[in-house]
């Protein structure tokens, strides 16, 4: 089996990251309560003996769980999150080694984040993640979260993303970014997260983008909470928010591993995402949508048919995206739970009628299915939609960038910055465009009508 | 003459278990030594007197979940933990991942695990290999463990089974995938048997009782899979008159039904069609199961639902005209398994079987005294058919056409596939596409 290793970045990807931690290790609680620490638990965590601080295999017959650090690296560039996130339920899970932490932050600046930090830092960035992977026994993945909209997340992360492609190329990336809302309270988000876009374009293998907008109306949808908890709240009940929030995302990133690390009829492993659904290098983002929504408190019995009708609404998008509006080039369900393959079967039969799929791939679908079921739910369903439809969310990052950017707006900010250059932004821009073009062109191709070859 | 079988992949692997699962049950409850005794021998190897038999069996996988399920299980028989080869990370679906990069990898390890069984084995005749088409490891590894075979078993004939996927997705590069396994297949294996997901599943659903939710898993499919691979595979025997039974080998059936090499494609059938529970209450006559037999055969389904009785060969209707939708054969192997056997019932209706090339007899009969899963009298054909190669048409059509814009193939290019080896593929495949639409026209 394999392993994978999250890198959790700013104060945002971090957030995620404590609650993709405490869920991952309630998961495999649940499974598998024996205690034993089998190659399952190993893909996220390591078994250390603290009498000897030694490294202990997942070997056969598995040898008991002693204490558990996760294959994570952490890295902020202020003191506030990651010290209440040391100090939380899974604080325990972390070494210092695995902490790269500064204390002013990168005020909102991709160029601070990128440029000023990612040069002072990026040794310390390289060795740690190096000691990680050598604690593997074979390392398949990365998961790097961060958000796109601040300085930290968009620009130290994406730079982290540039130096793990750079030195750690065999292993896939698996990039979760975090788009701020229309209304984000950052005015320079636009510009942060089209620079970001253009590194995760190109340095990550897969990118599974999620909106705090989607996320926040999936929360509003399932919670049972009489106060409107996004607008107008204390500070407490909005940071309740943000952890339902942040724990759909890691609900995300478990379903994706959940096939790779436990039995199923038919598993999907890692790299067989990256192989299915992006046809070409430059179509590497998956829009993920979840069925049934996730609530602890009420948990949903919808029938299992509903549920794979459900994974192609948009309200259980965790990235809107008007799916009529595309085509598919290819489209995953992961699946868990007691669900068999003729109810998938009969389900993407009816499903396909109404899909429309890019012409060389009218039957682009990976399935997968994985017999545990996550925490409190009978089965669930994950998609990852490949669709030219993202273009148009791209398209509205564009006109808001547009509008700063024509101007030359807060643009000082970011020259002010050694390493920044006008020309870095330009190329970002160009690229964005780039990226809607590349779509355009896929949703307007026509068969190529060339001849077979002839044989006697 | 014994078999050695390879199971690569997952499905490879799953399936592979429900095989020599079905055989060790169906041999168990016979009384009859000798004959017991055979069938062990074709299957199976014990080390001592005493201990359970250990399949002759190679488990290959690229990731270990499913090996060590097989290892783990506890049944009346082993697998050797010695003769599986397993590595860490799996092939991703791609198919030059598992056939060069874990092919040229692990090619030593795989050619020691098959001498571990081979060194077990007296007499070794044939190598069956189950793998998958649409998959990483089964397709490409699978294929490069037939190059392997044919280096380090010069004598033994290749035997592959391999399973096409739902043709609706399971993998979304499967036609590539599917492409690129049959043409070098084609190019190394004597002999390929094709299960489809598809038409496996609706037979499963044909067998649900009628007020069952339709919920079926890989594991109704794979028993059946495993159904009429064993009831083709297990010992039978050539009965002439006045004579001994003579036994019939796994390689004799290859040659029979794989005369020419341009036509490697087979296909399985069997009846009667009917659910484990109902099968001790079932009543059929030898002449029935012999007229569905043949009509499916005829309609190249697998159910006994939907016959059209209309389509029969030229010489049954009367008439001049050849029916053009009627499946033409190049051969056939039928297996009646049962005591009552009535033997010239059943020659004399599939000598009408509509031949290319009617000169020659082209069905071979092999006969079992003995019962087949508690059913009293079973039949089961596998042939070589115009209709075996139907599907070629639409793959090439959906694979050209995905290859033309060019979507996926730098997944391959990472592993050294360039464009090239593809138009190769593209190549052979039409030609065995072009073929057996000859045997219909």
């Amino acid at each position: 089996m394999t392993q994978s290793i999250v890198i959790q970045v700013g104060q945002c990807g971090n957030q995620i990251g404590s609650q993709f931690w405490a869920a991952a290790l309630k998961e495999h609680g649940n499974h598998d309560s024996s205690g034993y620490f089998s190659e399952s638990v190993s893909s996220f965590f390591r078994n250390i003996d603290s009498r000897f601080s030694k490294n202990l295999p997942a070997s056969h017959p598995p040898s008991k769980i002693q204490r558990l650090k996760a294959r994570a690296v952490l890295i902020d560039m202020e003191e506030g999150v990651l010290n209440n996130l040391i100090h939380s339920e899974v604080g325990e899970l972390f070494t210092s080694a695995e902490l790269i932490k500064d204390v002013s932050g990168a005020g909102n600046n991709w160029a601070t984040g990128f440029h000023y930090y990612g040069e002072l830092y990026k040794e310390h960035i390289i060795d740690s993640i190096r000691k990680e992977c050598e604690l593997c026994d074979c390392l398949q993945s990365f998961f790097v979260l961060h958000s796109m909209g601040g300085g930290t997340g968009s620009g130290l992360g994406t730079k982290t993303l540039s130096l793990i492609a750079e030195y750690f190329p065999e292993v896939f990336r698996f990039v979760i970014p975090v788009y701020p809302s229309a209304d984000d309270d950052v005015i320079t988000s636009p510009y942060n997260t089209t620079l970001a876009m253009k590194q995760i374009s190109e340095f990550g293998n897969c990118i599974i983008p999620v909106e705090n907008q989607a996320l926040a109306a999936i929360c509003k949808q399932t919670s049972t909470a009489k106060v409107d908890t996004i607008k107008h709240t204390v500070v407490d009940v909005r940071e309740k928010a943000f952890n339902r929030m942040n724990s759909l995302v890691s609900k995300v990133i478990l379903d994706i591993t959940a096939s790779a690390r436990f039995d199923g009829s038919m598993n999907v492993d890692i790299n067989e995402i990256s192989m299915n659904l992006v046809p070409f290098p430059r179509a590497n983002y998956l829009i993920p949508a979840i069925a049934p929504l996730y609530s602890p408190k009420i948990p949903q019995q919808r029938h299992l048919d509903a549920i794979f009708s459900d994974v192609f609404n948009s309200s259980n998008q965790l990235c809107r995206v008007d799916l009529r509006k595309g085509l598919y080039l290819s489209c995953a369900l992961l699946v868990r739970g007691k669900v068999q393959v003729s109810d998938v079967r009969r389900n993407i039969d009816k499903l396909s009628e109404n899909m429309n799929f890019i012409y060389w791939n009218a039957e682009g679908w990976k399935t997968g299915l994985c017999s545990v079921p996550p925490i409190k739910q009978q089965y669930s369903v994950l998609s990852l939609a490949n669709t030219t439809a993202i273009r148009y969310t791209f398209e509205e990052l564009r006109s808001r960038v547009s509008k700063l950017y024509t101007r030359k707006a807060h643009l000082h900010h970011y020259l002010n910055v050694d390493g920044m250059d006008i020309d870095q932004v330009q190329n970002a821009y160009e690229d964005l465009s780039d990226q809607i073009a590349f779509y355009d062109e896929m949703e307007t191709a026509k068969p190529l009508e060339i001849a077979r070859q002839k044989v006697f | 003459m014994s078999a050695i079988f390879i199971q690569v992949g997952q499905c490879g692997n799953q399936l592979g278990e429900a095989i020599f699962e079905r055989v060790h049950n169906e041999v168990s409850d016979i009384s009859d030594r000798s004959f017991s005794e055979t069938c062990f021998k074709r299957f199976f190897s014990t080390t001592t007197q005493e201990s359970e038999p250990i399949a002759n069996a190679v488990l290959v996988d690229m990731e270990k979940k499913v090996i060590d399920k097989c290892l783990s299980k506890s049944n009346r028989w082993y697998y050797n933990p010695r003769a599986c080869v397993v590595a860490k990370q799996g092939s991703g679906n791609n198919w030059a991942n598992g056939y060069c990069n874990f092919g040229t990898e692990m090619e030593e390890q795989i050619a020691d695990a098959v001498k571990v069984i081979s060194n077990q084995i007296a007499n070794l005749s044939t190598v069956i290999i189950l793998m998958s088409s649409a998959g990483g490891t089964g397709s490409g590894l699978g294929c490069k463990i037939t190059e392997i075979i044919r280096d380090i078993l010069p004598g033994a004939l290749i035997l592959n089974q391999v399973v096409l996927p739902f043709s609706q997705g399971e993998v979304s590069v499967q036609g590539y995938n599917i492409l690129l396994s049959l043409s070098a297949l084609y190019q190394n294996s004597d002999s390929i048997t094709l299960s489809q997901n598809d038409q496996y599943q609706g037979l499963c659903r044909r067998l649900l009782p009628n007020n069952g939710k339709d919920c079926i898993s890989f594991n109704e499919i794979n028993s059946l899979m495993s159904s009429h691979l064993a009831g083709i595979l297990l010992p039978s025997s050539i009965i002439k008159e006045e004579e001994e039974p003579v036994q019939i080998e796994i390689d004799q059936v290859i040659e029979h039904l794989v005369p020419h090499p341009a036509y490697k494609l087979l296909s399985c059938r069997m009846m009667p069609v009917v659910s484990e529970h109902s099968r001790e209450f079932t009543n059929t006559t030898w002449d029935m199961l012999s007229k569905y037999s043949r009509q499916m055969l005829f309609q190249n389904s697998i159910k006994d639902e939907g016959l059209l009785w209309n389509i029969r060969p030229a010489s049954e209707t009367g008439t001049c005209n050849r029916q053009t939708s009627i499946n033409r054969s190049i051969s056939n192997f039928v297996v009646c398994r049962g005591s009552k056997t009535l033997l010239p019932q059943i020659e004399d209706r599939y000598s009408v079987v509509d031949m290319y090339r009617d000169d020659r007899t082209k069905v071979m009969f092999g006969y079992c005294k003995h019962d087949f899963g508690k059913l009293d009298k079973s039949v089961f054909v596998m042939s070589n058919a115009a209709q075996n190669g139907a599907f070629l048409e639409k793959l090439l059509v959906d694979s050209w056409r995905k290859f033309n814009a060019k979507a996926f193939l730098y997944q391959y290019e990472n592993f050294g596939l360039g464009s090239d080896w593809f138009l190769d593929s593209f190549n052979i495949m039409e030609k065995v596409n072009l073929d057996y639409r000859a045997i219909s026209s």
